[in-house]
């Protein structure tokens, strides 16, 4: 979803950032939009580890390190009780989704951004990351046994079954990236289309809105990832 | 505050169901029309892709009740 005009597009470096990822004039906002969240996050990741505090006791005011520390705690929370106490395991890929996933929306509540989400190739990409992840870690854990789940409970059956469970995984990782990038593009035409009729006071309540969507969705996308993951690791049957 | 991180929980869970069995549908459909191409059989594999998507997302939704079932925790009994 590609948009006229972006304030992306005034950022210093933007056509040096343009060449380097091959887009199209048009098309390029969104990818650049990308680069943009992974740079803010980076610097924010460096900030809170660049402090010279190491020890245990937390600072005494609001810092970057503990806002870090609180959306780590909570993310660690959700993942014991969603998979259970190897959770864990998980928090590298299901935090990067969280935080990645939920600046991405968020920058598109700026006037002027449009979020990187709102690209189909942002959510596929984060969906079949997630999809190739938990078939490895069922692999991992089961072995061939995770190959024959796919075929059912009974033997003879199994030639129905299986592409039945193949359409099924498949629909997994499609839905993920649809339903981000579909909720995304909707809430940010509706604040468009808001903002361009009554500029004053009115866009308020999409922007609401559009906060709301935001978390929302980051939240379905990993409880989602999750809650595949958890699938993967249990034995079925 | 439990309680409402539970209640998030569930509703993200049961409202993807509906996007996935449409979905199932869609994909079962495009590889039947996939192989109706390949193998010059016109509308047969569309219909059969179509049959065992729909076997799929109930396989999905099957799945996700078994869970909700297994999961025990805050359901009675």
């Amino acid at each position: 979803m590609g948009h006229d005009f972006s304030w992306v597009s005034q950022l210093p470096f933007f056509d040096a950032l343009t060449s380097l990822v091959g887009g199209h004039e048009h098309d390029s906002t969104a990818v650049c939009s990308v680069l943009l969240v992974v740079t803010v996050l980076t610097l924010f990741v460096l900030v809170g580890y660049g402090r010279k505090s190491k020890d245990l006791i937390p600072e005494g005011k609001v810092s970057i390190k503990n806002i870090g520390e609180v959306i780590v705690q909570t993310l660690l929370g959700v993942l014991e009780d969603t998979i259970g106490p190897e959770g864990r395991r998980f928090l590298p890929l299901i935090g990067t989704l969280a935080i990645y996933i939920l600046f991405c929306n968020l920058l598109g509540l700026i006037p002027g951004f449009s979020p990187p989400t709102d690209n189909i190739n942002t959510t596929a990409s984060c969906a079949l990351t997630v999809f190739f992840y938990y078939h490895y870690v069922g692999i991992r854990r089961h072995g061939w046994r995770y190959v024959k789940q796919f075929m059912g409970p009974f033997w003879p059956l199994a030639p129905l079954m299986f592409p039945i469970e193949i359409i099924s995984h498949m629909a997994r990782p499609l839905s993920l990236s649809l339903r981000l990038f579909g909720n995304m593009t909707g809430d940010h035409l509706v604040l468009m289309i808001f903002s361009s009729l009554i500029p004053l006071l009115v866009p308020i309540v999409a922007l609401g809105l559009g906060m709301f969507v935001s978390f929302i969705q980051a939240l379905v996308f990993i409880l989602l990832s999750m809650m595949y993951l958890s699938g993967a690791l249990s034995e079925e049957h | 505050m439990e309680n409402k991180r539970e209640l998030f929980k569930q509703l993200a869970r049961h409202s993807a169901i509906g996007l996935e069995m449409a979905i199932s549908v869609v994909i079962g459909m495009a590889l039947g029309w996939w192989l109706d191409k390949l193998f010059n059989t016109k509308p047969w594999l569309g219909l059969a892709g179509m049959l065992f998507g729909f076997a799929a997302g109930f396989r999905s939704l099957f799945r996700l009740l078994k869970e909700v079932r297994d999961d025990g925790g805050n359901s009675p009994e």
